[in-house]
């Protein structure tokens, strides 16, 4: 018995009201949480997919150019200087941003040209899983290729008449051709890819790289900031973010977050309004509790705790059984959309959001009862005498 | 004097004549006085704002010799819980709550559940009422005079030194309302002040003292 007994008793003699209420919020928190949970892992695994066709930040030594123009006849640019790029120094630069976690991958590259027998082609030394990471859409005939073996576009392979398992003369090594790309209708296609120590090994240039791709996840920040970082901590060399392929990423990603944002705001404004006129309608049927209560002693604030701790019960219980249930709901509708998968797992169940959602809720039910419980706490007793 | 009303006056918004009309009364401790009177004459009006419940316009009611009505809010919410207990005509019980739990009311004002010693006093206070076996029992499932009885038990839980009934006897039939009489005279027998308001003259003959009020004013 004490002041928690009355609102208690008073739910469970009307439960039915106490059960729509209870619904009204749980169902809210449910979609809710349900909805954030599944544009979540959605928006991870479409950002997942969506770094994998391709680097949204392009690193490339500073190029001191100037512009040749006479009399209005432009000569075009010419390169004074071109400044070579240190891997392991610009590494350590990427390392040192605030948002390094943001970036999913890294991918170095050199370029140069070999002679194959008596043919030249374009050779870029890669970093193989790197590589693989931001051209998911790679598709290989063949095996993966390692350390000494060598990757064909598939133009290049056709050109040299090569394909898997043989051998190819390059620099004056023999290297296995490891696999042969299927054709992307992109620059790949015309080059053969060997690893980067490989090549900077083969070409003198170790340590070297001509330019550096970068993919970064862009759903928790602006792409500006991530450059923005970059180029403090790389100051010898450009970075340049390809907005597009960035901003299209984040569009979607945030589309998901916003629609979720609007609807749970919806639904709660909803649940919020419900338990503001059932609260306050509750009221004035209650007169003459109210009277009674504080023809006994019940100070105001006593009265007003009566109605808010109603409301609280009401929305801890919604907003813990509304967290449980819309996870459920959540791995469900994962499941069964065949949205989760080995590099995308259901969303696990977080005990903080549980725990700040039923604190959450529980708060707003006691807030949209503020002025209901106020209400009731300025019945006078002497009304009770009337009634 | 125990508890002493000087020139009360009360006015409703809306009324063309005050519902009390300067009203001066003293009772004495361990007093039982009835008050009778037309219905509209002033009584129940009287009854709430000697015993806290409202406000005069002026006027003032001194309780132990200290004045009740500038003592403000926090004071009047103690007096209610403490001092005065109140049995309305219609009793008025929380529906929901038990008997015992209505006994113990004016307790459970507090997040801290109430003691044992405390519930073993709402068992006892409600056996000497006649009713310890309908403590969890519902309101909804007593008659009227049991009813009557769990009011008069809540006073008596808390030891309220006076005990403010407007006719407690109205909604009950004669023998019901002889049994709720009979208990009253005999907890003012035991020490408590009674004031009660009452239309019946047999029950009003039972008090030391009965006033009359007229229109306001006390003939
Ligand atoms: N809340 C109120 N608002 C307006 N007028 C009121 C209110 N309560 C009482 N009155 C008026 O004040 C006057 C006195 O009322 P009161 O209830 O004190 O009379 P009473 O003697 O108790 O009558 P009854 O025997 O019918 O209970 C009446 O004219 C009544 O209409
Ligand atoms: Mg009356």
């Amino acid at each position: 018995m004490s002041l928690l007994t009355i609102p208690v008793r008073y739910l469970r003699v009307k439960w039915a009201r106490a059960l729509l209420l209870l619904c009204v919020f749980l169902l809210g928190v449910a979609s809710m949480t349900a909805l954030e949970e599944v544009s979540r892992t959605i928006g991870e695994s479409f950002e997942r997919k969506l770094v994998s066709f391709g680097a949204n930040i392009l690193i490339t030594p500073r190029r001191d150019t100037l512009r040749v123009s006479y009399g209005g006849y432009t000569l075009g640019d010419v390169t004074l200087a071109e400044h070579s790029l240190s891997l392991a120094e610009t590494m350590r630069g990427i390392d040192s941003i605030a948002l390094r976690g943001n970036l999913a991958a890294i991918a170095p590259k050199l370029l140069t040209t070999l002679t194959v027998g008596e043919q030249t082609v374009g050779t870029v030394g890669v970093v193989w899983e790197e590589e693989l990471a931001i051209k998911a859409y790679w598709e290989i005939y063949g095996g993966m290729p390692g350390p000494d073996s060598v990757l064909l576009g598939a133009a290049a392979g056709a050109a040299l008449g090569l394909k898997e398992g043989d051998g190819i003369a390059v620099g004056g090594r023999s290297l296995p051709v490891a696999g042969v790309l299927r054709e992307t209708g992109s620059d790949d296609d015309n080059v053969i890819f060997v690893s980067l120590p490989l090549l900077q090994d083969l070409t003198g240039r170790a340590n070297e790289a001509d330019f550096l791709e970068v993919a970064a996840l862009c759903s928790a920040c602006p792409i500006d900031d991530i450059v923005g970082e970059l180029r403090a901590a790389l100051p010898g060399q450009e970075v340049l973010a390809l907005r597009q392929l960035a901003e299209s990423q984040m569009y979607s990603v945030h589309f998901a977050q916003n629609l979720t944002f609007s609807v749970s705001l919806v639904i709660l404004i909803t649940a919020c309004a419900t338990v503001f006129m059932a609260m306050l309608s509750a009221v004035s049927e209650r007169r003459k509790e109210i009277g009674i209560m504080r023809s006994v002693g019940f100070s105001r604030r006593h009265i007003f705790s009566v109605f808010a701790l109603e409301a609280l019960l009401i929305g801890l219980t919604a907003g813990a059984l509304g967290f449980v249930l819309g996870h459920i709901v959540a791995g469900y509708v994962l499941e069964n959309l065949h949205l989760v998968d080995d590099l995308t797992p259901a969303p696990a169940f977080r005990r903080l959001g549980f725990t700040l959602t039923s604190l959450g809720v529980g708060g707003l039910a006691v807030a949209a009862s503020a002025f209901p419980a106020w209400k009731a706490s300025r019945v006078e007793p002497g009304e009770v005498l009337a009634m | 004097m125990f508890l002493e009303a000087r020139s009360l006056v009360k006015r409703y918004p809306g009324g063309d004549k005050p519902a009390l009309g300067g009203v001066s009364l003293q009772v004495g401790k361990g007093e039982f006085l009835a008050v009778a009177g037309q219905s509209g004459s002033g009584k129940s009006t009287l009854l709430g704002i000697l015993s806290a419940l409202a406000l005069p316009d002026s006027g003032s009611v001194l309780y132990r010799g200290a004045d009740i009505v500038p003592a403000g809010e926090k004071a009047r919410n103690r007096l209610r819980a403490r001092d005065f207990a109140f049995i309305f005509q219609h009793h008025h019980l929380m529906p929901y709550l038990t008997v015992l739990e209505n006994t113990l009311l004016p307790f459970m004002n507090q997040i801290r559940p109430i003691s044992g010693q405390w519930k073993e006093k709402g068992l006892r206070v409600l056996e000497r009422v006649g009713l310890g076996h309908k403590a969890r029992s519902r309101p909804g499932e007593l008659s009227g005079g049991e009813q009557q009885r769990v009011a008069i038990a809540r006073a008596l839980a808390r030891d309220a030194s006076v005990l403010f009934a407007d006719e407690p006897t109205g909604s009950l039939d004669s023998q019901t309302g002889s049994g709720v009489m009979d208990l009253l005279k005999e907890l003012n027998r035991g020490g408590l002040t009674v004031i009660m308001v009452t239309h019946n003259q047999d029950y009003a003959a039972l008090a030391d003292r009965l006033i009359s009020m007229k229109d306001g004013v006390i003939l």
